[in-house]
């Protein structure tokens, strides 16, 4: 199957020699706009993650009936008391979309760590050893990046139900490939470099060339396709969620939030609306410092790609 | 290794796909889970269990079961569905169609929509325009498919009327699916045809066309676009799967009456059989189309003929 490389590109293989240093200095530049909106918005994240209650307004949880769909406080018809409005049971949207934010980062977290060190050791192997290893890894990596992967996690979390353990699992599975890709093309040109031969020759047996001299080489690629496979991640986790295959209530999903609330779509709109908007900023921003990270690491052909 | 060849050996690849597809789903589907407890009534007692069991072959060991499963398919038997009392195949691909005829208007839309504006964000580089192109492209990457499409139902169906919320009809019932299922695709092309262009514009063969004395609009059109569209074409194909995953979305979203929505229907009321067959042919329809692509690629790109890919 053919591919469109989407990688960083390898380093030419031909380097001199006689640089003292893998890395040359990365160009100084100024804070601009993409990592700031990655910076805000991860901030705001990882606040959420780890103060919900000291940030939201109300319980996640709590149903208020008599107030239920009330809309968002600078409407007709809106209170102060719910900032972003409530939802069908009268639970206070803002607080929701707060709480959810701890099930999707650490989901997509865990999930991509897991899927991330499964491609990455992979990769590494199939990279450095070839023969019927590559081959395989290869050829899973192009069968898998290109199937519609959402079918397979449809089947999986309908059949063996919704836990929070096989979506993780799930999720981790449908992250490897980019990683191993990656990091297999980065390791072909690595291998044939001195400093592994030198290394070789000085008696580092497979593993310790590996994970001390390989494994340094790629890990710039490894923050780029990070950031891009976190954004992925989040995107396949409120996809299943939505369709009522992610984790169970009441913990709070912002996937779950937009499925349950689509019903009264035509008459509140704000319940759907607020967490689609988190969704879409986290892999909005998890997208812009992806792209930010690669043109910095490379600024010559940085002009001439974009990501696909 | 000629045309012949090439037909072979995709027809070959085709089949090898299939059959991993088939054991996949096969191990998902039966593995996880007793069909007969699925099936089952409540309050069926262990001798119902026991004939429910017999009925559907799961007496016999797994390795027989796997082996009638492929013989089945095969012949494009795959049991029937639980719900409808029908043959889970058939009723997947009377909704086959509506699938189809969504996905391609949207990739349709996708290509029809990215060149140009690649195209134009790369002979633009670095203006506002570009910019204000990319930073679409970027969000459109960025915005998942059902909050899209929700919120496009809000603004164009609900606030000013001007479209159907959902289900199937004429052309206008089309409109918001294909244009939400589309976003991905569209945006991913803009970006890559933008940076297909620029690679090719500053490729030794243009100086040459423009040393020669060619104008900006023949350099273009007679010599850049066409290598430019190569990369194009063989995202296209590789988005099929990004196109396929998202149409399940959509199709919930807006009541289309295509496969991705019976595949969520039939979790929902638990009927196995039928999103054994959903899968199944989603993922025929995947290679098949794939494999097309890629007979394409190499026809407009000779140099890969050789290749192994």
């Amino acid at each position: 199957m053919s591919h469109v490389d989407v990688s960083v590109p390898a380093r030419p293989a031909a380097v001199p020699a006689t640089l003292p240093l893998e890395r040359t200095s990365l160009p100084r530049r100024r804070l601009t706009l993409k990592p700031l909106f990655g910076l805000v918005v991860g901030t705001a994240l990882l606040l959420a993650t780890l103060f919900p209650g000291q940030i939201a307004p109300a319980s996640p949880t709590d149903q208020q009936l008599a107030e239920r769909l009330r809309p968002a406080a600078w409407m007709d018809g809106g209170t102060t008391g719910h900032l972003l409005g409530t939802d069908s049971l009268g639970r206070d949207v803002c607080s929701r979309v707060i709480y959810g934010a701890r099930t999707t980062f650490l989901v997509a977290l865990v999930s991509s760590l897991i899927g991330g060190i499964g491609g990455t050791g992979l990769g590494l192997l199939a990279g450095y050893h070839g023969g019927v290893l590559d081959e395989l890894v290869r050829k899973l990596v192009d069968m898998q990046l290109a199937f519609p992967y959402l079918l397979l996690a449809i089947s999986a979390m309908a059949v063996a139900g919704r836990s929070l353990p096989i979506l993780i699992v799930v999720l981790a599975l449908s992250s490897w490939p980019a990683f191993a890709r990656i990091v297999r093309g980065e390791v072909l040109s690595l291998r044939e470099r001195q400093f592994i031969e030198g290394a070789r020759a000085i008696g580092c047996d497979d593993r310790r060339i590996l994970l001390a001299h390989v494994l340094p080489g790629v890990t710039a690629s490894l923050c780029v396709v990070w950031s891009f496979d976190l954004a992925r991640v989040v995107v396949l986790e409120s996809s299943l969620s939505f369709l009522g295959l992610g984790v169970q209530p009441p913990t709070p999903s912002w996937g779950m939030d937009l499925s349950e609330s689509r019903q009264f779509l035509q008459i509140a709109y704000w319940t759907v609306l607020f967490p689609g908007l988190a969704i879409s900023l986290v892999v909005l921003a998890a997208n812009l410092v992806g792209d930010w990270v690669r043109d910095v690491l490379d600024p010559i052909v940085k002009r001439n790609r974009a990501a696909a | 290794m000629g045309w012949l060849g090439g037909m072979a050996r995709a027809l070959g690849h085709l089949l090898v796909v299939m059959l991993g597809t088939a054991s996949l789903v096969f191990v998902v589907l039966r593995l996880t889970g007793d069909p007969a407890m699925m099936v089952a009534p409540p309050g069926a007692t262990l001798d119902d269990l026991a004939a429910i069991r017999r009925e559907l072959g799961l007496d016999h060991s797994i390795g027989v079961q796997y082996v009638e499963f492929l013989r089945k398919l095969a012949v494009g038997d795959l049991a029937e569905s639980f719900r409808y009392r029908r043959p889970a195949l058939e009723i997947v691909g009377e909704r086959a169609v509506a699938t189809v005829q969504l996905a391609l208007v949207a990739q349709l839309l996708a290509i029809a929509v990215a060149i140009p504006l690649g195209v134009i964000a790369a002979i633009r580089r670095d203006s506002w325009i570009d910019g204000a192109l990319t930073g679409l492209a970027t969000l459109g990457q960025s915005i998942p498919h059902f909050w899209l499409g929700l919120m496009a139902i809000v603004v164009f169906a609900v606030h000013l009327g001007w479209l159907p919320t959902s289900g199937r009809g004429g052309w206008l019932h089309l409109v918001l699916p294909a244009i939400t299922l589309s976003s991905y695709s569209m945006a991913s092309l803009t970006r890559l045809m933008r940076s297909s262009v620029l690679e090719v514009l500053g490729s030794d063969y243009i100086r040459t066309a423009r040393a020669k004395g060619l104008g900006a609009g023949p350099v273009l059109f007679k010599h850049a676009l066409k290598n430019a569209m190569i990369p194009v074409v063989t995202l296209t194909g590789l988005q099929l799967g990004v196109l396929l995953s998202g149409a399940v979305i959509v199709e919930t979203v807006f009541a289309w009456p295509g496969v991705g929505r019976l595949i969520i229907e039939a979790i929902h009321t638990r009927d196995y059989p039928l999103v054994q067959a959903g899968v199944v042919l989603m993922a025929l329809l995947f290679v098949v189309v794939n494999q097309g692509v890629d007979l394409c690629y190499r026809w407009l790109d000779p140099r890969m003929a050789g290749r192994g890919g």
